[in-house]
């Protein structure tokens, strides 16, 4: 599938957002694989299906070697990928009320580090945190931070938790946050790092030096109105 | 700078400075009437130390090596810090109901964003 540009009108600003419909979109940064702590942050909301999505969906945020080969949770290959997946096998759905907008909370356990070579995939869990929560209607802020260290790489993971509130999160926002280390804001927060036991090997399977964004589903859609690279170390 | 007085009578004696070279400290110099001890200049720690008012420097130069301001012991050192924000973009730029595949504008990003049309369910 394509993902593809919309625009909308929110509080009555233009806002083009790229919209991931089962797709997997990346790029090349310019700062190549010469980096020791990355951030992928993006400013996100997802449309609202109505409905809980089952399944175990696949939303996945990270780093991935080229372009030709993302991760892909299908049949075909990915060179070399890795992030943060939203594990839950279901992403709840709460219906919008008292002037908060649907919204999904995508796990009770947040995000865990993803590796992908070819069509091999693994995760890492560690320490629990609180639950990840996608809003309809508005955007909120979801940042993944992936430090190279010794003898195994660590994911941080930043976004809404809970409770649901009805704050859009606007670009001096995501702007403003995407360089702090670590926030608390509008039911925001920076979780734990989070281990995964793994030590990506680049020099046999491809030097992350691009970013890349995956979804697997085409409803709900995930619109990201911006993704920034923040190079911390 | 500091002197001690004599503790005669008379005029009180002075030093006008007339007597001095051009441009040179005060600092154990001893001219003038009246008085027991030569000038001493000490370091005063504290206030502005070192200051550049980057005043002297031409337009849109890097400031790395560069040497002008008071009293600073080496030049102006310039690096990349190797950290903040790299790339961005908002997508505002995008027409509507467009394939993202090929778009380019944004900053920091070595090339266009890639959609290569995978269904990635399983």
């Amino acid at each position: 599938m394509a993902t593809k540009t919309l625009h909308r009108i929110i509080n009555g600003q233009n806002d083009v957002a790229a919209v991931l419909s089962n797709s997997s979109l990346c790029r090349l940064m310019s700062i190549g694989s010469n980096w020791q702590r990355l951030r992928v942050a993006l400013r996100l909301r997802v449309t609202d299906s109505g409905a809980n999505v089952q399944g175990s969906p696949v939303f996945v945020v990270g780093v991935c070697a080229g372009t030709s080969q993302p991760y892909n949770n299908g049949a075909g290959n990915t060179q070399h990928f890795f992030g943060c997946y939203e594990n839950g096998t279901t992403w709840t759905r709460t219906a919008a009320a008292g002037g908060v907008p649907a919204n999904y909370a995508t796990t009770t356990n947040g995000g865990v580090s993803l590796r992908r070579v070819g069509t091999i995939t693994g995760s890492a869990g560690g320490p629990l945190h609180y639950t990840c929560r996608l809003m309809t209607e508005t955007r909120c802020l979801y940042f993944v931070d992936i430090l190279k260290a010794g003898g195994s790489w660590s994911m941080l993971q930043h976004c809404k938790g809970h409770p649901a509130d009805a704050y859009d999160c606007t670009y001096e926002d995501f702007i403003d946050k995407a360089v702090l280390d670590t926030f608390t804001f509008q039911n925001h927060g920076s979780y734990s790092w989070r281990s995964a036991s793994y030590t990506p090997n680049e020099a046999a399977n491809g030097y992350f030096d691009a970013v890349n964004v995956s979804w697997d589903r085409s409803n709900p859609k995930i619109e990201i109105s911006d993704l920034a690279v923040v190079r911390f170390a | 700078m500091a002197r001690s007085s004599g503790g005669g009578y008379g005029d009180g004696g002075g030093d006008n400075f007339d007597c001095y070279a051009d441009a040179i400290p005060l600092n154990g110099l001893a001219a003038g009437t009246a008085f027991a001890t030569a000038w001493v200049d000490v370091t005063l720690f504290i206030g502005i130390q070192d200051e550049d008012t980057f005043e002297g420097y031409t337009d849109n130069t890097g400031l790395n090596g560069l040497n002008k301001g008071l009293i600073w012991a080496g030049t102006w050192v310039d690096i990349d810090l190797y950290a903040g924000m790299t790339a961005l973009d908002s997508f505002e730029t995008y027409p509507d109901d467009e394939d993202i595949n090929d778009l380019n504008d944004g900053t920091g990003f070595a090339g266009a964003w890639v959609d290569p049309g995978l269904t990635i369910s399983s």
